[in-house]
């Protein structure tokens, strides 16, 4: 019987924590109906989820969108409606006066949130392991650098950058889409947060490297003849990826979390493409801007309609507690002497 | 120990106006009009290209990039002024009446978030394992989750109801300046005169307060339990209990003193954290500090401008020297608290 793993030994005691594998499954699920479901909803549903259905909102109440599972006037193609129109199925309802259908834009929504999630994670962990591998590693002045540049820019709130510098790369970003997988301004965000947030992976990982490029291990390595690049590769990288998978989970509930607040702010992904941010800020409107499309009515219309702001927040919500827990779960498998923080 | 200082201030303001420049460049990538920040233009309007000229001209942007960014040094160095924006006025009166109220909020807010952290994660770290360190773990991993903006939501909504604190707007501690004057005859409702005092201060700020330390308080109670649980099991600690020290005092001087310096280090490092809750809350509560002011470089009447390019930099500026600043002292007050880490 050859001996465990590595990997193995984690995936068994990972197996262990019931509440690790729980918030994994959600994950999935979510990742799972965001990115497949949604396309296969469309197509039974037979309507996007930027589709806009004017007869989704009740003229005679003040209008009044409509309410969860009911079947709307597909209006599309049609010049004038008649009782005989074909309808289509609103699963969650419309979100207001434009009549697009919540559970399309929660999983179109989702998707979009996620794609940014995923991908500023990536970028920023693959960049803050060069960093602090490189620093870490060879120290001088290249540490130096790194080390003041660090403190200079975990000093600004990210949320400055994302607004100064996004809304100018989005300028030249928002056409690059990948033939539509991204909405428009996601490219700019991914790169914004992830550059902006690979210092303190960088910094993990610097700290690391520091006390392992010391151990025997390494001076073996570097005696028989193992070139820098190879000693960081098949040496180092093993032993701070634990750490680095467990930030990534980190970091995706972050940027999930700055996405909504972006949209609260009003200077996220723009409408017409949904987001958990922006679908959040559709009642309420922004506090930039506040005042959804129903501003004007009375607080008892907002009590029926206060389901749309809900469902994606307790998404919102829920995808953030499982990943962190998720997180939690990696991190104790990975070092199980480790406490839990 | 003066020399290192003087080496990282060094580092430190050259790496800011780096940072300053690079700012300069990339946003003047972008061709922008930026004569339409004063005069109408676009469909609809009649500017005429001598108009237009004259604004680029009143704005300084029709020199060159290098020219605009030595105008910009030359300022802060000469003059110490950050000079006009393009769009809302003189930049060093705006952050003059920004900074207090920013201050106030992330000074309170951190003593706030210190009282009820350290009682929270000492507790939790000391009945480890048993019922209320869990329910202690269960809340905060919820809590990790609130967006800070449900959480000044719903407290804004709470004190709507109770009337308990305001809800909104900011109190100057010492004395306020003048505000607009109401005309004769006016209802002076419509005419808000901002409010002085001490007390009323703390009242205004009690809201914001509360929504900085708990949008930090999982975090770092669980940062403290498991340090306090690190420390415990050191051999020094070790050694006081059995010379017989009662718990109390071993928890106090040979526990926490260790185990909460390196707070001190993630204070430095969480000064972007910090400014971004500060983001949030000064937005929900209306109180105009340096989170408005950031949210104003492009946003609200800048969006269809633009960008407002010397108050980018002059935040940057402001920000950047502040984190360095930040950070030394928290390294030198690090190796005079800690002296293993004392620095040659």
């Amino acid at each position: 019987m050859p001996p465990r793993g590595y990997w193995e030994l984690v995936w068994r005691r990972f197996k262990t924590d019931r509440v690790a594998v729980a918030s994994g499954i959600f994950l999935a699920v979510v990742l799972l109906a965001c990115f497949g479901g949604e396309p296969l909803a469309e197509r039974l549903l037979g309507h996007g989820p930027n589709d806009i259905f004017p007869m989704a909102a009740d003229i005679d109440q003040n209008l009044l969108p409509a309410g969860p599972w009911s079947h709307v006037p597909n209006t599309h193609g049609v010049i004038t409606v008649t009782p005989e129109t074909p309808r289509t199925l609103f699963i969650l309802g419309a979100d207001g006066t434009l009549g697009h259908d919540v559970f399309l834009r929660l999983l179109a929504g989702g998707r979009t949130t996620l794609e940014l999630a995923l991908g500023a994670s990536i970028l920023a962990i693959t960049l803050g392991l060069l960093i602090g591998l490189l620093s870490g590693y060879f120290g001088g002045w290249i540490d130096a650098v790194f080390q003041r540049l660090t403190e200079l820019i975990m000093g600004f709130p990210i949320l400055l950058f994302l607004i100064a510098l996004g809304w100018t790369l989005s300028q030249r970003l928002n056409a690059i889409t990948f033939g539509g997988t991204l909405a428009p301004g996601v490219l700019s965000l991914i790169l914004v947060i992830g550059v902006f947030s690979c210092f303190y992976p960088g910094r993990l990982v610097r700290s690391q490297v520091l006390s392992l490029r010391e151990q025997e291990f390494v001076e073996a390595a570097r005696m028989i003849g193992g070139s820098d690049f190879r000693i960081m590769r098949k040496h180092l990288l093993p032993y701070v990826s634990g750490t680095l998978i467990v930030y990534a989970t980190q970091l995706m509930a972050v940027t999930v979390f700055l996405e909504a607040g972006l949209s609260i702010l009003g200077v996220g992904i723009e409408l017409p493409d949904a987001s958990w941010g922006n679908m959040i800020s559709t009642n309420y409107g922004t506090l930039l801007n506040p005042g959804g499309p129903h501003a004007s009515a009375d607080s008892q219309f907002l009590h029926l309609t206060y389901l749309i702001t809900v469902w994606p927040s307790l998404l919102l919500f829920l995808t953030v507690v499982s990943v962190t827990l998720f997180g939690e779960g990696i991190r104790n498998a990975v070092d199980p002497r480790a406490r839990r923080t | 120990m003066p020399r290192y200082a003087a080496r990282r201030l060094l580092s430190g303001v050259l790496l800011l106006f780096a940072m300053t420049i690079t700012s300069f460049a990339l946003f003047r990538l972008i061709p922008l009009p930026t004569g339409c920040i004063l005069v109408g233009c676009g469909p609809g309007t009649t500017t005429t290209d001598e108009e237009l000229a004259a604004a680029d001209h009143e704005l300084g942007t029709d020199r060159s990039v290098p020219v605009q960014y030595a105008k910009f040094v030359w300022g802060i160095v000469r003059h110490g002024s950050f000079g006009a924006s393009w769009v809302h006025g003189s930049i060093d009166a705006q952050i003059r009446q920004a900074a207090p109220v920013t201050i106030s909020v992330l000074l309170g807010g951190a003593v706030l978030l210190f009282l009820l952290a350290v009682p929270l994660g000492v507790l939790s770290a000391v009945r480890a394992q048993e019922r209320i360190d869990r329910i202690i773990l269960s809340i905060s991993v919820v809590g990790i989750a609130l967006h800070p903006f449900l959480i000044g939501f719903f407290l804004r909504k709470f004190s709507g109801y109770t009337h308990v604190t305001p809800e909104t707007g900011y109190c100057h501690p010492f004395s306020a300046p003048p505000g607009q004057p109401v005309p004769p005859g006016a209802d002076p409702a419509f005419f808000p005169q901002p409010c002085s005092g001490l007390r009323p201060w703390a009242h205004h700020m009690i809201l914001p307060w509360l929504t900085f330390a708990l949008f930090f308080l999982p975090l770092y109670t669980r940062m403290i339990r498991a340090r306090v649980l690190d420390t415990l099991e050191t051999q020094h600690v070790t050694a006081a209990r059995a010379k017989g020290a009662s718990e109390f005092r071993v928890l106090r001087s040979h526990v926490l003193r260790p185990a909460l310096l390196p707070l001190a280090t993630m204070i430095g490092m969480d000064l972007g954290g910090a400014l971004m809750a500060a983001i949030y809350i000064e937005t929900i509560y209306r109180l105009g500090g340096f989170g408005s002011l950031m949210l104003s470089v492009v946003s609200g009447n800048g969006v269809s401008l633009g960008y407002d390019l010397p108050l980018i930099a002059a935040l940057f500026f402001v920000i950047g020297a502040f984190a360095i600043l930040l950070n030394l002292v928290v390294d030198l007050l690090y190796g005079w608290f800690d002296p293993r880490v004392r620095l040659a």
